[in-house]
Formats: structure tokens, C-alpha cells, sequence
């Protein structure tokens, strides 16, 4: 079997696939099942709002103070313990949980790198994959990524996948990572080229680093740099 | 007309039926055919054709999926009629689909010899393990032979998007392969 029998055996795939590919379903349901959705996520907003109001000291605190330059919502931070039936997946063993929606963002300070700048837009979607929206302009900046010399996420990392996109006219990098992947990995730490000049860093993950941590795997991510 | 009326045609051996048919479909089973042979005038004669085989086989028979059904019969015609060492030399596309394919067979099945329906039943089955999503772009690309773009403006999503999830569903289809060569 070669290549030109996989192709011409398709033709006697079954006719619901012909079908579905050429009319697919439309999702005639999102139109009446939307409102009721995006009204359940509000319902469910309020009422996770009045039950940290009353219990305010199980409300997690976002690691913010700690960190230099941190961009981080704390409402954002919380959504991922609050979502139904996600708050146990997303708790690691040592009881940090993974943001879900929005990935934590770093800046150095001035004083410590200036040639450090945020990646501006960070976020994973329901399928898993990674988004980061980056100043690289150039598709061969995606194979200069640095990560710490950490075993696990370095073997992690190679089984991703990453191929560069646009959005709304801006460049995106994806990568696949995995909830699982993510509870493996204690923090995935990338270095990227910017076009600014200078390098674009992203952490991804628990975030538990302190500012002290974070500079000491970027000193190590550039140490490996050929 | 609804399909039911037109296969009504066919089956009282009325010659509207025809008309019918390339009123509904025509214009999809040209296009089909003309991805894989790139010649209009070999494209119309094979979507003739379509309707002859069509006209043939209904009655007996009394296709469910009448656009399938005649897809089908389309796409067989088409493949049919390429002529694959010069399609080498002319279709850089048919060749770069054909290639795609080539690195979704296990090494210990490119020794094996199936017939094309048992193929159509391997795919099928793989087909219903992905999502609809991931479905969508792997038939569009392979049994409806659409461009990385065509698939990319169709989905709403970039070509990088695109051609990723292609690469992990051929990944895919070549361990669905792996493990079927078992049981084969």
C-alpha cells in the first residue's frame, strides 16, 4: 500500500463523512444555547463572588507582591478554581493551581535586564494550545527557543508542537501544552528573540518563582544560548 | 428539488432526473473533479459520466446521501482517469497529497496489499475517532482535495493553524495504522 492507495481508497469512505465535510453542521443550537450558556458563566461568577465573600480566608492569593512587573488579574487568576468540576484538575500536589484562561506574564525591570520584554499576549484555549503573541517577526525566531535545563520540561518541550501564525495582523506563536503536560512541569520558561532587540520571556505554568528564581533560570536559559 | 424527488426521477426512469441532478449538484461535482484532474474539459466529462453511472445504478439502488453517493461515483471516475506518471510531471498538488498520505502508512504495511473498500473501511473508522473539527479538515484535504488556503479560509483559521493539525492527524492516522496492521 503507497500513498496513491490511501488516497483513491478514500473514495469509499462512508457517505456520512462525504456529507458532513461538504454540508457541515451548523451549529443551530449556539444561537439559542449561547445566552443561556454566557448567562449560566454570569450566574456562576456571582455566585463565586459572594461565596469568597464569605469565606475570605480560602480565597487564593495570587502570588502578585513577590513578583517584578507582574501582569496578572486577579479575577482572571481565580476563574480557573472557581469553574465547575475544573477546580481538582487544575490543583498540582503541592496545592498551586494552574491558571486556565490567563498564563501569568513576566517583566524584568529595567534595572535588572533592559533587554527583557514581555510577551504581550499570553492565553491557552480549550484545546490545549498555547498561545503567545510576540514581537519575532521572523518564522526562524520559533526554533531559538531557550529553556531551562530542566530534564523534564526540556523533554516535554520537544515533543511540542510550535508553528507561527497571525492574528489580527499580529505574529503568534502556538504550542501545544497539555493540562497534563502542565502539571508535570513545575513552570515552562521561554526566551525568544524580540524585535525591539533584546529578548521576549515567558513563564508559563504554577508560577511559583520569586524575582530571584526567575532571573537565575533566565541567566542559566542564556547561558546555553550558542 | 429535494433529493427524494430527484431519486423518485430515477427510479420512474425519468430523463429530468439528469437535469435535476446537474441543477443540484453540478456545480460541486465539476468543481470536485477538476481539483484532481485540473482540466475543465476532463472535469465535465467525468461529472457526464457520474450521471450516467447514477442513472445505472438507481434503481436499484436508493442512495441515503444522494450528494455523497454521487461524490463518490465523481471522485472514483476522476482518480480513474488521472494518469498518475504524468501527473507526477504536471500536478505539483496531487503529488504533494499523495505524498502526505505516503508518511501516514506504517513501514510494515507499505508491504501489504488491500483493496480500496478495505481502505475506505480503515479511514472510515479512524474518520470516527476525531472530532468533527479535525474531520472536516482531514476530508477536506484528502477526499475533496482543497488547498492548505481553501481549508484555512473554509475553517476560519490561519494555514499554520491548519497545516499543524493536519500534521497531528496524519500522526494520528499513522498510529490508528500501527495498530490496525494487528488485525489485519
Amino acid at each position: 500500500m503507497n500513498g496513491k492507495d490511501l488516497l483513491t481508497g478514500m473514495s469509499y469512505v462512508e457517505d456520512r463523512f462525504i456529507e458532513e465535510a461538504e454540508h457541515p453542521r451548523k451549529d443551530a443550537a449556539p444561537s439559542r444555547r449561547k445566552p443561556v450558556l454566557a448567562f449560566a458563566a454570569c450566574l456562576c461568577l456571582i455566585l463565586t463572588g459572594v461565596w469568597m465573600v464569605k469565606h475570605p480566608s480560602e480565597k487564593p492569593v495570587p502570588p502578585t507582591a513577590e513578583k517584578n512587573g507582574v501582569i496578572s488579574d486577579p479575577a482572571l487568576f481565580e476563574a480557573p478554581v472557581t469553574a465547575p468540576g475544573r477546580a481538582e484538575a487544575l490543583q498540582t500536589a503541592d496545592g498551586v493551581f494552574l491558571p486556565e484562561t490567563l498564563l501569568e506574564r513576566y517583566t524584568l525591570t529595567e534595572s535588572s535586564d533592559p533587554g527583557f520584554s514581555p510577551a504581550r499576549f499570553l492565553y491557552r484555549d480549550a484545546s490545549g494550545t498555547l498561545t503567545v503573541q510576540t514581537e519575532a517577526t521572523d518564522a526562524a525566531d520559533v526554533t531559538q527557543l531557550r529553556i531551562p535545563s530542566d530534564p523534564i520540561v526540556e523533554d516535554r518541550l520537544a515533543a511540542l508542537s510550535v508553528s507561527q501564525d497571525t492574528v489580527s495582523g499580529e505574529n503568534v506563536l502556538l504550542f501545544e501544552l497539555t493540562d497534563t503536560e502542565m502539571h508535570i512541569s513545575r513552570y515552562v520558561c521561554f526566551v525568544m528573540p524580540s524585535a525591539s532587540g533584546g529578548h521576549v520571556l515567558v513563564t508559563v505554568g504554577p508560577a511559583e518563582l520569586s524575582q530571584a528564581e526567575l532571573c537565575s533560570a533566565v541567566s542559566e536559559i542564556l547561558s546555553n544560548e550558542p | 428539488m429535494n433529493d427524494e424527488k430527484i431519486i423518485d426521477l430515477y427510479w420512474s426512469r425519468n430523463e429530468q432526473a439528469i437535469n435535476e441532478t446537474e441543477a443540484a449538484y453540478g456545480k460541486s461535482l465539476h468543481t470536485l473533479a477538476n481539483r484532481i484532474l485540473r482540466c475543465p474539459e476532463d472535469a465535465e466529462e467525468c461529472v457526464s459520466d457520474t450521471y450516467l453511472k447514477a442513472w445505472g445504478s438507481i434503481p436499484p439502488q436508493r442512495p441515503r446521501c444522494f450528494f455523497a453517493y454521487l461524490a463518490q461515483i465523481c471522485r472514483r471516475l476522476a482518480f480513474g482517469r488521472l494518469d498518475w506518471n504524468n501527473a507526477e510531471k504536471r500536478r505539483a498538488d496531487i503529488v504533494s497529497i499523495t505524498s502526505e498520505m505516503e508518511l501516514c502508512i506504517p513501514d510494515k504495511m507499505a508491504q501489504a496489499r488491500m483493496e480500496d473498500k478495505e481502505i475506505g473501511k480503515l479511514i472510515s473508522a479512524f474518520l470516527d475517532t476525531l472530532p468533527q473539527d479535525s474531520r472536516l479538515i482531514f476530508m477536506r484535504r484528502y477526499w475533496y482535495n482543497d488547498s492548505i488556503e481553501e481549508i484555512a479560509v473554509r475553517c476560519s483559521m490561519g494555514t499554520s493553524k491548519v497545516k499543524t493539525r493536519l500534521f497531528r492527524i496524519r500522526a494520528r492516522l499513522k498510529n490508528f495504522l500501527e495498530q490496525e496492521e494487528i488485525t489485519l
